[in-house]
């Protein structure tokens, strides 16, 4: 009942309110309208210029700033400048930076050498080089004349490929080229007639039982030359 | 004393004024149900606009009430317009519409709730024929008690709904109207709710209260679980 009574007051009340908030409600409905017209004539503006239909606003940027900042300060990580390996045969060669400590310990055999020369496919898909392949020396790259392989070549040789005969036939090539050169379809041979003695079967009778019983044409050299 | 005011009412009165009197008070109790339905549907849009500044309000880069409404203003007109340009787009279908049949009739003196051509339930151009319509000009539907013309029956039908090709501008249009009004006044309201959201705001985020504080009492030492006090 009195949740109903309250319904009743709150009823009264908001029909005196209800004026007040169409007014409102139209005030902003025409403040938006408005708006998107001017927003429509200024983003012809930008798009004739290049920019963003809603360009970022100075307290956006700021944040913006502020997050690249933090997240730089937290996840601190070095860049690598890309070097161009003349040679042509490892790809882009780049050398690591250290922080100056690292200099200050002398490179012992122990140590590895502070300068290490890496692909630049290690750094971009984070590969580890194998720990038991020793670092190339950046200068000795650059002075060689010859083709020198990287690190990553090194670490990872090529699989020595097995030689694959001619005549191996590949099921895909049969696919791909049904009627090719090497995929003409056969002729079946036909087959040799066997003629045999009167009276006997195939299944009693072999062509090679002829040479011995001396029966039938037997073709021999052995008496060739005395007659 | 003068009594000339008071009324003798009958039982049949009563009965009727008492029931008047509850179909008042269902009446005011719906629209405070209604208008409650309002007020929560604006709290909820409203709170979109926590989100658009947040970022910005938690990160201390504004500082000031006047910097957050500045700020907050900015981020929901573009909300709004983010919002709005589906609808208005709709209704300027329609407008469209409506402005191309009117070009290609040469009729600018269109009636949009025509609903017939003088034969019911047949022809009509206008949306007046997709709905019933009643005859409320219909004399004989009145009467007349203690002076006043009230309605005395249910005035005669002339119009049933029905399809007319010649309507179908009529019907895109105020399609379009419909939804595309509807649609637009609903972002209007959020954009309503959240500017009053940010005012809010703008006063609550930075407000600092003395309720809890008293001058005379030394502040507090925080206390170290390492070093606990050994008793004496």
């Amino acid at each position: 009942m009195v949740d109903l009574l309250k319904a009743f007051g709150r009823g009264i009340l908001y029909i005196l309110c209800f004026p007040f908030f169409l007014v409102a409600l139209a005030i902003f409905a025409v403040i938006g309208l408005l708006a998107f017209i001017f927003q429509l004539i200024k983003s012809i503006f930008y798009f004739f210029t290049g920019q963003k239909f809603f360009p970022e606003l100075p307290e956006d940027k700021e944040l913006r700033l502020m997050k690249e900042a933090e997240e730089a300060k937290n996840n601190p990580q070095p860049q690598p400048q890309p070097q161009v390996n003349n040679q042509g045969q490892g790809g882009l060669l780049y050398e690591e930076t250290y922080d100056e400590d690292d200099f200050l310990e002398e490179p012992t055999p122990e140590t590895p050498l502070p300068r290490q020369q890496t692909t630049i496919e290690e750094v971009v898909f984070e590969e580890e080089p194998a720990p038991e392949v020793a670092p190339i020396q950046a200068a000795s790259v650059e002075e060689t004349p010859a083709p020198q392989p990287t690190v990553e070549e090194e670490v990872k040789p090529e699989p020595v490929k097995e030689l694959i005969p001619d005549d191996h036939e590949d099921p895909l090539d049969d696919f791909l080229d049904p009627f090719g050169e090497d995929n003409k379809p056969v002729e079946e041979e036909e087959e040799l007639e066997v003629y045999r003695p009167k009276g006997t079967t195939d299944d009693t009778y072999s062509i090679d039982e002829d040479d011995d019983t001396d029966s039938g044409v037997n073709i021999n050299f052995d008496d060739w030359g005395k007659r | 004393m003068n009594f000339n005011l008071l009324i003798k009412l009958t039982e049949n009165d009563k009965r009727v004024i008492i029931a008047l009197l509850f179909a008042i008070i269902l009446l005011f109790v719906i629209i405070g149900l209604l208008g409650s339905l309002i007020v929560r549907t604006m709290r909820w849009q409203g709170k979109k606009c926590d989100t658009l500044v947040s970022d910005v309000v938690t990160n201390h880069i504004v500082k000031t009430p006047h910097q957050l409404r500045k700020y907050a203003a900015k981020k929901n007109i573009r909300h709004f317009l983010k919002q709005a340009w589906i609808p208005i787009i709709i209704i300027l279908v329609g407008v469209g519409t409506l402005l191309i049949r009117n070009a290609i009739t040469k009729d600018w003196s269109y009636d949009l709730l025509n609903y017939n051509n003088g034969t019911k339930n047949e022809g009509g151009t206008g949306f007046g024929t997709l709905l019933w319509v009643w005859d409320f000009k219909d004399p004989d539907s009145y009467t007349k008690i203690w002076g006043l013309t009230l309605l005395a029956k249910w005035p005669p039908l002339v119009n049933e709904p029905h399809f007319s090709v010649d309507a179908i501008w009529c019907y895109v249009y105020i399609v379009c109207m419909v939804v595309g009004g509807t649609w637009y006044f609903i972002a209007a309201q959020a954009y309503l709710a959240r500017t009053i959201r940010a005012i809010k705001l703008s006063k609550k985020v930075f407000e600092k209260s003395l309720d809890n504080f008293d001058q005379n009492t030394p502040p507090q030492q925080p206390q170290q679980p390492n070093n606990p006090v050994q008793p004496m």
